[in-house]
């Protein structure tokens, strides 16, 4: 039903998104080497045992890779709904109560637009002990003003409506607009939420590039690292199979993240 | 009007100088927090006088009042602690490093601006423009700055060898020579491409949709009735609308320049902001970090005021 409405580019790109979804759950299954298994000779060349060969530590490349994927993807979709909830209660919450308390969320939302959200973020990340829920924080905190931002616009538009007026005569509490606009709101939270998703995993390879998080959670990001501290990556085509794999996926995730919620106009 | 801007910059200012001293205090897990267990095991991993420095400088041990206000009082005298990495003050670092980050980041945006901006305009008035092409514009701008900057410096540096990989001068030179400043600028092509590629969508998009909103106004669409020549509307119609609208929006775009040239000059390891903020996060070097939010912090709030007075208010619209 949904998918019949898309353009043939969204098609494609919900179809990539389902496969890298679908390989994130299964990933478990389809390593062909625990994570932890460094016992594989060290540096070998792609091949039918090892994919993508293996690093200097003597990982298999092609597990930590697939690992990426069910880190990466979890990140992004827990952080995403996370500040796409934030963001739509912050902007519910202004909506109903108006005055002072609306300034001061769209002040600080403001406030977050104009510095730039990364640089606080790695400064939050910084701060705080390197774990994986501290990273998902730092990312939540911090990149919800975008969904308010949207969120606000269309509920102020929505406040005129016979049924949010009606809802007000009756003494109807926030709840009570909440369940006359969520219908309404429902096409914004979708684009917020894939919107959130593609900063998350932009932020979280941000992060784990500049070494800040988890050292023990292998993300894209991590594995990019590791693919740049290695210092004869430049030789042999190593290059070929240990920097652009992680790199080419984070690419297309993102990629296909961003043109599903194109506006083609 | 503008002391009502006064005020809300006064609070802006306030507001970040607040997160910068709080957060650092009540995250857990930072050697701030009111822990002596990491502070006892900072004082066993960081030298003598390096730990003397830390605290004297944040004086975890005194009330929270009394630590905001010798914080504030740091602040104003430009002191932003002692860095725990470079073992020198914060401050003369991110001073000395700053000239390259704004030379950088600067020459991009005015180039990509000059670019994007003539670029959009014209696929616009011709009416050329196809939905690849934006598309294929979202995707660069949804790409992150440092991976892009990744695989251009593999590509053409280090495997083609066209370009020098690092560094922005070649060890060694003498300074203020005309070799000098041929280096700097054979060092500059590769970081500044890269923002340059990483700018131009943003730009691009926000003046080609500003300018197809004119192209439906009342005015434009009066003008073709009264058979003006196409010429003549681009010219006077259009384009003269289309400037004060952008340049009122190009804010966002300066500052994403700055966090975007921190980025490059990580990768590219220019000897800028970029470069500190690579060895602060890798080193966990809190003094060092805080200093560069705080100057990127003042640099949009200073970009945004400039934009909020200085243009909005100088500038006819329509």
């Amino acid at each position: 039903m949904i998918i019949k409405n898309l353009s043939r580019t969204k098609r494609i790109c919900s179809f990539i998104i389902f496969i890298y979804i679908v390989i994130a759950i299964i990933s478990n299954f389809i390593m062909p080497f625990s994570i932890d298994d460094f016992s594989s000779e060290i540096l070998q060349t792609p091949s039918f045992k090892h994919i993508l060969g293996t690093d200097e530590m003597g990982h298999d490349l092609f597990s930590l890779l697939l690992n990426g994927f069910k880190i990466s993807i979890l990140i992004s979709i827990i952080s995403g709904i996370l500040s796409t909830t934030i963001g739509v209660i912050l902007s519910f919450v202004s909506c109903y109560y108006k005055g002072i308390i609306d300034n001061t969320i769209c002040h600080i939302a403001n406030l977050l637009i104009i510095i730039p959200e990364i640089i606080i973020i790695m400064f939050f990340a910084i701060f705080a002990s390197p774990t994986m829920i501290n990273t998902i924080l730092a990312i939540v905190f911090f990149s919800w003003t975008k969904v308010f931002k949207m969120a606000r616009s269309k509920l102020m538009g929505y406040m005129d409506k016979n049924k949010v007026k009606y809802t007000f005569l009756i003494k109807g509490n926030i709840f009570d607009i909440f369940k006359k606009l969520y219908y309404d709101l429902y096409p914004v939270v979708i684009t917020s939420f894939i919107l959130q998703c593609n900063k998350a995993v932009m932020y979280e390879t941000t992060l784990s590039f500049f070494g800040i998080g988890d050292p023990l959670s292998k993300t894209w990001g991590k594995l990019i690292k590791s693919a740049m501290n290695y210092e004869n990556l430049f030789y042999d085509n190593v290059i070929f199979w240990y920097l652009f794999p992680p790199v080419i996926c984070v690419f297309i995730y993102i990629l296909s993240l961003s043109l599903l919620i194109f506006d083609e106009k | 009007m503008k002391l009502r801007v006064l005020v809300k910059y006064f609070i802006y200012i306030f507001l970040i100088l607040l997160i910068s001293f709080v957060l650092p205090r009540i995250i857990p897990g930072s050697p701030l927090s009111y822990n002596h267990n990491d502070t006892y095991i900072l004082n066993q991993s960081l030298p003598e006088d390096t730990f003397n420095a830390f605290e004297e400088y944040y004086a975890p041990n005194e009330p929270f009042f009394n630590q905001f206000y010798k914080y504030l009082y740091n602040l104003s005298r430009f002191d932003f602690g002692y860095s725990f990495y470079y073992k020198l003050p914060v401050s003369n670092l991110i001073f000395g490093r700053l000239p390259w980050t704004l030379l950088l980041s600067f020459t991009s945006i005015v180039i990509s601006s000059f670019v994007g901006i003539s670029w959009a305009i014209k696929t616009s008035l011709l009416n050329k423009s196809s939905n690849f092409k934006i598309g294929m514009m979202i995707a660069i701008q949804s790409m992150p700055t440092f991976l892009v900057a990744i695989l251009i410096q593999g590509v053409i540096a280090y495997k083609l060898k066209l370009l020098p990989a690092w560094g922005a001068y070649k060890p060694g030179t003498v300074f203020f020579t005309h070799t000098f400043y041929l280096d700097v600028l054979l060092h500059l092509i590769l970081p500044l491409l890269t923002l340059i590629l990483c700018e131009i969508p943003g730009i691009y998009i926000l003046t080609y949709n500003s300018s197809q909103k004119i192209k439906k106004e009342n005015y434009v669409i009066m003008a073709r009735y009264l058979n003006i020549e196409d010429k003549q509307i681009n010219q006077q119609f259009i384009f003269k609308n289309i400037i004060p609208e952008i340049l009122g929006k190009l804010n966002i775009q300066l500052i994403y320049a700055i966090t975007g040239s921190l980025f490059v000059e990580a990768i590219f390891s220019y000897p800028g902001i970029g470069q500190l903020l690579k060895s602060a996060a890798s080193s966990r070097d809190y003094p060092l970090i805080q200093g560069i939010l705080i100057l990127t912090c003042f640099y949009g709030l200073i970009v945004n005021f400039i934009f909020e007075i200085v243009l909005k208010n100088n500038t006819e619209k329509y």
